[in-house]
């Protein structure tokens, strides 16, 4: 196995640092975690398995009440369903006429999800144009929204205004002049990926055991019972077994197929969404857009893109290999076309595809079914007692759906703390930081520092402390190296993932850290981000070309959907870019038909 | 006669250049920068290999590299496309290659002598690649390479030293040095000794997050320079380093900061302080100065040869019958909107593809931007009008026909309509928007640029000789 290098200075600092201040938990033990030999079996009171945002917060819920538990995530944290995700936490005005508890719980636990964790979370103001042909009239729209804006207060959210159109148009000159009049409401928006990374990181910090690109291949029996899991790495190719009081099936969309793993059917009605994520922004506020088939869909600022979406489909497919249909892309930019004309004008760097675990519902359009929750306790539905699924739901939910199911999970291991999660802060989210002085103590421009501040909080000092002490460093403090100029992201928050956040491959960075997801598709970065890590991780020069192969395949597989106007260009530009900078190791297989995509990094064998 | 070139990228410059030393009036229309201003630092002119991309570059006993002169055979024979096939003949026989080495020796010396005053030079030829270093420790086999990254063949160097300077970003230093390291195991030939030395540069020398762009732009001051020399001395002095090779045998890799111009006298005092070899690594995006300085020094030389050079957008062109008479452009000089109308006898079109503009996407197909010319990829199918996503593959592995598709021509480089007949008696193309070729996995983009530029200005001249007769 390829120890990390010793000779890298940053990783011997960090190890120092964590030295007798944590527990020897999984993902913050600096590395550690990947240098000792993983034990045959783990054990432990709860395993969860899926590390999206519902397994996430159910390992933090648990750890906060001193239970111990081990997740299990198969690919990168969130990676699966909550990345593909709008990344809003938003009350869902849509449910208020059919599905008014989600609206409540929705519009509750944003509240909540905005004390523990502010820097994470950031406004989306709405603006919905009506036009003389939409099938509902301005009126009726605006009594929805009174309704909606008793909601607001749980979320800290301003109530609705009404524009005219010389209002409108002048906020969004981008807008269709054939308004009539238009609305603006209140939404938040999230870091999905950062909410779910911080939920396990949270729970690592108090002793659980996070391991990412681990799969459960089979569960432990005990006549009918189960006991636990069997686990494969899928970087290093070892399996294990973690013994566990309980098991969480927490896999989203995958949740079938882990029950099925016990014998056990779990019916979904999996919903496909997608979106395209423009190099910029397209507007400074969301535009709602209806579709040709009078669906709602936005195209809202996020982060530093804009993004337009979504669908909802019944999937039959391959969740691991789901790619973004022509269809979608022209059904999405169809609908955008009638809210904002100009919408094609403006370059679609990526496509993002994932799955909703719908709970099941016969006979209704995908849009119609309900978007609760369930708690399912198998010993007592099927009598296959120790496995339990969550089902359904929405991302702007998932602590109270977590608190539910922790509250079940510890009622039957007999652990009587309560929920803490609403009020304890997650990491990051502890008290304000001033940027300014971060970014004048570091040396490192304000807007980095500032990416830097919504992606971790009051800890972000602590992440610009890891930069990489370049060899023969004169000043005391190396100053932070700009990787990504698109975010931006700098070498500091690099390693600090790789050494205290196991973060474990390059493609990973896309989402813990958006690397090379703005206009460059890392055409610009990817490289530079993996001699970074290589020199943190201790990666040999075949696994670093291997890591950056992988990953500009998955950016190239997620441009390729949308691909129109300057897009084109700037995929050709790409593709000469790095193709042009193969050497004999990556070689350069392009001219014999190679069919190889793998969509997540293929089972690598450290030399 | 009125010759009017459009676009300033290789291709383009070339022709004109060419054209003005055989005494012609020219005017070149740029709208903006394009592949050329973005290349790395080397001209191919030769695929990789005989299958005409993939590696190994071995013969077939896998004993030796091959020499470019051998690969340009090999792209001669098989790739029945490619513009060279149009250029130099389909024929196997001797008569394909011996006219292709002399169009790459002359088309190689004319760019030589067109660059030397901006202080760059062509260096390499086609009876051995050069083996050079890229800024995250590829190595590339190339046929020619400018002063820059030229003098860093890494064949023959006994100790290879690389320069690491504290800061500067897209640059890891011992990454690069595992990464030359596994590429020469993978090459399967003589390893030189790779270390990597420090280049205390003074404070305040890499700012702004490391940017290489801005350390490049350092270079170009003398008190830069002056700063980058006394390192590179003190590194050469340092005994610390213990005893070392002198001359040739040692190669000090500096990261791509030479700067943007003037690079040969930076080079040959760089070479006086260090006792060695001294060069720059090839560049990647976004740290690679070398394109723009290719890009300054043929606008240099446009300027020279007195080439008249408009800053501005073709937008249509006018036509009668199967002439084409004017341009309509619009200047990116003025703020106005107003278009002007240039009058041309012959036109050429060297405006790349989707990079250069010469292709574009409309509603929701690809097109030729300005005729509407029809085009066609590397296996002759015709792909205008097709959607873009159509013609690239879910992997970014494997041909892809969007990015090996252009206009097609006949052996004087005037492009073809559909029934294979030359659509305009005074129209011809040069450079990317030929299809019939990959650039970037054939690894021959700038040198199809050169090669049927210099031929279209060939093929202009005569036209003209005939006018005139």
């Amino acid at each position: 196995m390829n120890s990390p290098s010793a000779s890298c200075p940053g990783k011997a600092k960090a190890d120092a640092a964590c030295e007798g201040t944590r527990p020897s938990g999984g993902v913050c033990a600096t590395g550690r975690w990947r240098d000792t030999p993983v034990r045959r079996t783990l054990t432990t009171q709860v395993l969860v398995v899926g590390g999206g945002i519902n397994g996430a917060g159910i390992a933090r819920d648990l750890a906060l009440r001193g239970v111990r538990v081990a997740l299990v995530e198969k690919g990168e944290l969130g990676g699966g369903t909550s990345w593909a995700s709008s990344g809003m936490i938003h009350g869902g005005l849509r449910y208020l006429q059919k599905d008014p508890q989600v609206t409540l719980h929705s519009c509750v636990d944003s509240g909540n999800i905005q004390r523990i964790a502010p820097h994470l979370i950031f406004r989306i103001p709405f603006l919905m144009p009506v036009f003389r042909d939409d099938p509902i009239g301005p009126e009726l729209v605006e009594i929805a929204l009174e309704m909606y804006d008793r909601f607001q207060p749980f979320k800290r959210g301003k109530p609705h205004t009404r524009l005219s159109r010389e209002q409108a148009l002048r906020l969004e000159p981008a807008l269709s002049p054939q308004l009539e009049c238009a609305f603006t409401l209140d939404e938040w928006g999230v870091d999905a990926a950062r909410l779910c990374a911080a939920n396990a990181l949270d729970a690592a910090d108090r002793g659980a055991q996070v391991r990412t690109h681990t799969e459960v291949i089979s569960l432990l029996r005990d006549a009918g019972r189960v006991r636990g899991a069997r686990v494969r790495d899928g970087i290093t190719g070892e399996e294990w077994e973690i013994e566990a009081e309980l098991v969480m099936n927490a896999a989203g969309p995958w949740l079938p197929k882990v029950a099925r793993l016990a014998g056990l059917e779990v019916k979904l009605r999996p919903g496909k969404g997608v979106h395209l994520v423009f190099e910029r922004r397209v507007s400074d506020l969301a535009i709602y857009a209806t579709g040709i088939d009078g669906r709602d869909m936005f195209t809202f600022p996020h982060e530093q893109n804009s993004m337009a979406g979504t669908t909802d489909d019944d999937f039959y497919g391959d969740l691991d290999r789901m790619e973004t249909t022509e269809d979608e892309v022209a059904y999405v930019l169809q609908a955008m076309e009638r809210s904002i004309p100009s919408i094609r004008r403006h370059r679609v760097c990526h496509v993002t595809a994932g799955v909703r675990p719908t709970l099941f519902g016969f006979g209704r359009y995908e849009d119609e079914l309900s978007r609760d929750y369930q708690v399912i306790d198998h010993g007592a539905r099927d009598g296959v007692p120790g496995l339990f699924t969550i089902a359904g739901g929405k991302l702007a939910a998932y602590r109270l759906m977590a608190e539910d199911a922790t509250d079940r999970l510890c009622a039957r291991l007999g652990v009587r703390e309560l929920c803490r999660t609403a009020q304890t802060p997650l990491p990051g989210g502890e008290a304000p930081l001033d940027v300014a002085a971060l970014s004048r103590r570091f040396r490192v421009g304000w807007p980095a520092a500032l990416r830097l501040f919504f992606r971790h909080g009051a800890h972000a000092p602590r992440v610009l402390e890891q930069s990489v002490p370049t060899p023969f460093a004169e000043p005391a403090t190396p100053v932070p190296r700009i990787v990504c100029a698109c975010e931006p992201v700098t070498d500091a928050e690099l390693v600090h993932a790789a050494l205290r956040e196991g973060l474990r491959t390059l493609t990973d960075c896309s989402l813990r850290l958006r690397l090379g997801i703005g206009a460059c598709q890392g055409a610009s970065c990817a490289a530079a981000a993996a001699s970074v890590l290589a020199e943190a991780l201790g990666w040999s020069a075949e696994q670093t070309a291997h890591e950056l192969a992988t990953f500009l395949a998955e950016r190239w597989r997620v441009a390729t959907p949308a691909l129109a106007g300057a897009q084109i260009a700037a995929l050709e530009l790409h593709r000469a870019a790095d193709v042009g900078a193969r050497g004999f190791t990556r070689g350069d297989r392009a001219g014999r038909g190679s069919e190889d995509s793998p969509r997540r990094s293929a089972s690598w064998e450290t030399a | 006669m009125r010759v009017v070139v459009i676009g300033s990228g290789l291709a383009g410059a070339a022709a004109a250049l060419e054209l003005a030393s055989r005494e012609m009036k020219v005017t070149l229309v740029s709208a903006g920068v394009g592949a050329t201003a973005l290349s790395f630092g080397s001209l191919d002119v030769a695929v990789p290999s005989p299958e005409g991309s993939g590696l190994p570059l071995r013969d077939a006993t896998a004993t030796r590299l091959l020499a470019p002169r051998e690969r340009l055979a090999a792209c001669l024979r098989t790739r029945l496309r490619h513009p060279y096939a149009t250029l130099f003949g389909r024929s196997g026989g001797g008569a394909a290659e011996s006219a292709a080495t002399d169009a790459v020796k002359s088309a190689a010396a004319s760019l030589d002598r067109w660059l030397a005053p901006s202080g760059l030079r062509v260096e390499g030829g086609l009876d051995a690649a050069r083996l050079l270093a890229n800024v995250h420790g590829a190595v590339r086999a190339c046929d020619f390479a400018f002063t820059g990254p030229a003098e860093g063949d890494l064949q023959g160097a006994a100790e290879v030293e690389i320069a690491a300077v504290t800061g500067l970003a897209q640059h890891d230093a011992r990454p690069l040095a595992r990464a030359l390291a596994a590429e020469f195991a993978a090459i399967g030939l003589p390893r030189p000794s790779f270390r990597v030395v420090p280049l205390p540069l003074p404070a305040g020398f890499v700012v702004d997050g490391g940017s290489p762009a801005r350390v490049a732009a350092r270079t170009d001051t003398e008190e830069g320079l002056r700063a980058l020399v006394a390192a590179v001395a003190a590194r050469h002095r340092d005994e610390t380093l213990g005893r070392r090779a002198e001359g040739e045998r040692r190669l000090l890799l500096l990261p791509p900061i030479l700067g943007f111009s003037g690079v040969l006298a930076k080079l040959t005092r760089l070479r006086e302080a260090a006792g060695c070899r001294v060069a720059e690594c090839l560049g990647a995006p976004p740290a690679s100065p070398a394109g723009l300085r290719l890009a300054g020094a043929l606008a240099a030389a446009l300027s020279r040869e007195s080439v008249v050079v408009r800053h501005a957008r073709v937008r249509t062109l006018e036509r009668t019958g199967r002439q084409l008479r004017a341009l309509r452009l619009q200047s990116r000089e003025a703020s106005s909107n107003t278009e002007e109308r240039l009058e041309a006898e012959v036109i050429l079109l060297a405006c790349g593809r989707f990079l250069g503009g010469g292709l574009s996407e409309h509603e929701g197909g690809v097109h030729e931007t300005l005729l509407d010319l029809p085009l066609y990829d590397e296996a002759g199918v015709r792909v205008d009008g097709s959607a873009a996503s159509r013609l690239v593959r879910a992997s970014p592995e494997g041909p892809q026909r969007l990015f090996s598709s252009g206009v097609r021509t006949d052996s004087r480089l005037r492009p073809l309509g559909a029934d294979g007949e030359p659509l305009f008696e005074n129209l011809f193309v040069a450079g990317d928007l030929i299809g019939g070729f990959d650039p970037s996995t054939q690894r021959t983009g700038l040198g199809v640029a050169l090669l049927t530029g210099l031929r279209a200005a060939s093929e202009i001249a005569r036209l003209a000789e005939q006018e005139s007769a």
